[in-house]
């Protein structure tokens, strides 16, 4: 069972390894936003406001140990 | 008779309803229950909301002068239809897009002139080298695309753009989440609780560039950006000496809804960073409204570059003013899957010796 789950966890890191490698190859993206093109100082917030509304609170018994 | 005032339940939707027991709001489906005053700021803060208003004036460019487009032709590219604008003596004989001849068309008039120009500050010189750097240290990449990397064609091309400034003003509420989570000798417990957040302000741009030719592909332009606008000049005709200018084919009105989305994609993140503190945060409603929103016609340098390997054609762009360089490269498929079987076996002895030796 340890080889199995070795193996499979194993190519999982070599499958993202390799794909972080080939992504250098692909230099052309669309941009997705126009961040370098705020002006200067021009953001100001004139509202700010966090209300609470309402709590819930979720319990699940604990699996028990033999 | 007066009308009965209704509020609905944040969390699940139903008629909320004033409980006595408690002197609070509950909502009798999902038994929420919320403070009177919570339900006023929540009901307030959504009757306040627009719809989002996104509108531009563009008419930017302006005309030519009498005898200014003298010695200036259109040439055609009767492969893929592409148009572009040289002096005469330019000498423009293929086309930056496709390679194939170009044939002159005519005199250039007739289109708008453009309002400003970031000249070239880069050479062709620099370019090449560019790209020789922009092959170095690429995993995966077939050795023979380096070894016969050869041009086919270089060409400084200044490239039109519709220019957009506006001010915006954004409303947006959003709920966000706080998490506890802690446990006993039996339970797991998570407690959340939810808030309404609300921000809203105005943020301002300037000079979001749109492509304005059908033929530059808009994701290789957007690629080499930005451009520094504080290095545009008023246009002379003089700037195109020795260079080609594409001529633009995509409206202003046309070019604007990309302009909306990559604002309305800036104004979202910069209000969504102010939201702070909490485990989980989600946008419910965002209005944003333009107001000045203005176009500007310009041309910016960009300089193109076309090779071709294995019958398929690569281009590559250089900021012209930058030297930012991008394209996309070819993939070598056996040296992606043997790296990939190479670090397989070496991760999985790795987890191996971890798992057995280290954790039990």
């Amino acid at each position: 069972m340890d080889i199995f789950i070795s193996i499979g966890l194993g190519v999982a890191i070599a499958f993202i390894i390799v794909f972080i490698q080939k992504s250098s190859l692909k230099s052309v993206v669309k941009q997705r936003a126009a961040s370098c093109y705020i002006k200067d100082g021009s953001f100001k917030l004139n509202t700010s406001t966090d209300v609470f509304l309402y709590k819930k609170t979720e319990k699940t018994e604990k699996e028990k140990k033999e | 008779m007066s009308a009965l005032l209704e509020y609905k339940c944040p969390c699940c939707g139903g008629k909320v309803e004033f409980d006595s027991g408690t002197q609070q709001m509950k909502c009798p489906y999902c038994d929420s229950e919320f403070t009177i005053e919570a339900m006023k700021e929540y009901e307030a803060a959504q009757a306040g909301e627009q719809e989002s208003s996104m509108n531009w004036d563009t008419n930017a460019g302006t005309e030519w002068s009498d005898g200014e487009t003298a010695g200036m032709k259109v040439f055609l590219c009767q492969s893929c239809g592409g148009e572009i604008i040289a002096e005469e003596t330019t000498g423009a004989s293929s086309c930056p897009y496709c390679g194939n001849p170009v044939v002159m068309k005519g005199s250039f008039d007739g289109d708008l002139r453009p309002d400003m120009v970031i000249p070239f500050k880069l050479d062709k010189k620099t370019a090449v080298e560019k790209l020789s750097e922009h092959l170095k240290g690429k995993k995966f990449l077939p050795k023979m695309f380096k070894d016969q990397n050869h041009i086919d064609e270089i060409k400084g091309v200044y490239v039109p753009f519709w220019l957009f400034d506006a001010d915006s003003d954004a409303d947006v509420r959003y709920e966000a989440v706080k998490e506890r989570r802690w446990e006993d000798n039996r339970y797991r417990y998570v407690e959340k609780s939810y808030y309404s957040v609300r921000r809203a302000g105005k943020i301002a741009f300037e000079h979001v560039p749109v492509d304005g030719s059908s033929k530059m592909e808009d994701d290789l332009m957007e690629s080499v950006e930005p451009f520094d606008y504080k290095d545009a000049v008023p246009f002379e005709k003089a700037y195109l000496s020795g260079y080609l200018a594409d001529r633009y084919d995509v409206s202003a009105e046309e070019s604007i809804k990309r302009a909306n989305e990559r604002i309305e994609e800036s104004v979202k993140d910069k209000f969504r960073e102010s939201v702070t503190g909490y485990d989980s945060v989600k946008a419910e409603h965002t209005s944003i409204s333009l107001h000045n929103g203005t176009a500007k016609y310009v041309l910016y340098p960009v300089w193109i570059l076309n090779t071709t390997w294995n019958n398929q054609k690569y281009t590559f762009a250089m900021n012209g003013q930058t030297g930012k360089f991008v394209g996309n490269l070819p993939l070598d498929k056996g040296a992606f899957w043997r790296a990939f079987g190479i670090w397989s076996v070496i991760c999985s002895v790795i987890v191996y010796i971890i798992k057995v030796f280290l954790l039990k």
